[in-house]
């Protein structure tokens, strides 16, 4: 799954680690997650999206919407 | 993340250190293992081996929970070991060199199994840093 979580994080000049500390998780979740490689679960998708105070589908895209 | 800004470790981060630590430590002691089953080895080393392999077994049994993708790696790791052990018991039904083989042979297969285990865990986490 396509996100842009790597370009929130760099808006906030945040490291990954800074973020996975926010977010309490591992560095190496947020890699994953950056690199598409992992899918968030729901209430880290939800942690994520209170963090940026943005809707989930702003963040995170499926590729199904037209 | 503490009120006067300083990064506080997560357990999270913690929990992760650790399950990855205890990769390493079983990944170099199962390494020890075969190399007492193709060649000969003191006994302590190869009983040290083992007993590492158990703890450090344990400590990923115990941390795999404390970050998502701790998790996802130990799924990982545990669809491989099922795989190889099915695949070792259906040798062990159907394969005619098998019959032969005696009971310390039989380690082989709960090596196999972590060794599996362990590889899996590691070409997840070297293709999820790409």
């Amino acid at each position: 799954m396509k996100n842009r979580l790597k370009v929130l994080r760099a808006e906030r000049d945040w490291s990954q680690a800074e973020l996975a500390g926010r977010l309490d998780v591992s560095r190496q979740a947020v890699n994953a997650i950056e690199t598409g490689k992992h899918d968030p679960s729901l209430p880290l998708a939800f942690r994520i999206s209170r963090l940026f105070d943005m809707p989930i589908e702003d963040i995170f895209d499926d590729g199904a919407r037209p | 993340m503490t009120r006067d800004g300083t990064m506080q470790i997560s357990k999270s981060k913690s929990g992760a250190d650790n399950f990855f630590i205890s990769h390493l430590t079983a990944s170099a002691a199962v390494i020890i293992l075969w190399t007492g089953y193709l060649n000969t080895l003191p006994s302590f080393v190869a009983g040290l081996a083992a007993g590492l392999v158990l703890a450090s077994s344990a400590l990923m049994f115990l941390f795999r929970t404390k970050d998502e993708y701790t998790l996802a790696t130990w799924h990982a790791g545990t669809s491989a070991a099922f795989a190889a052990s099915v695949l070792f018991l259906l040798a062990d039904a159907f394969t005619p060199a098998f019959e032969n083989l005696s009971a310390a042979d039989f380690r082989l297969g709960p090596l196999a199994a972590m060794t599996a285990y362990l590889m899996a865990v590691l070409i997840k986490r070297l293709r999820d840093r790409a």
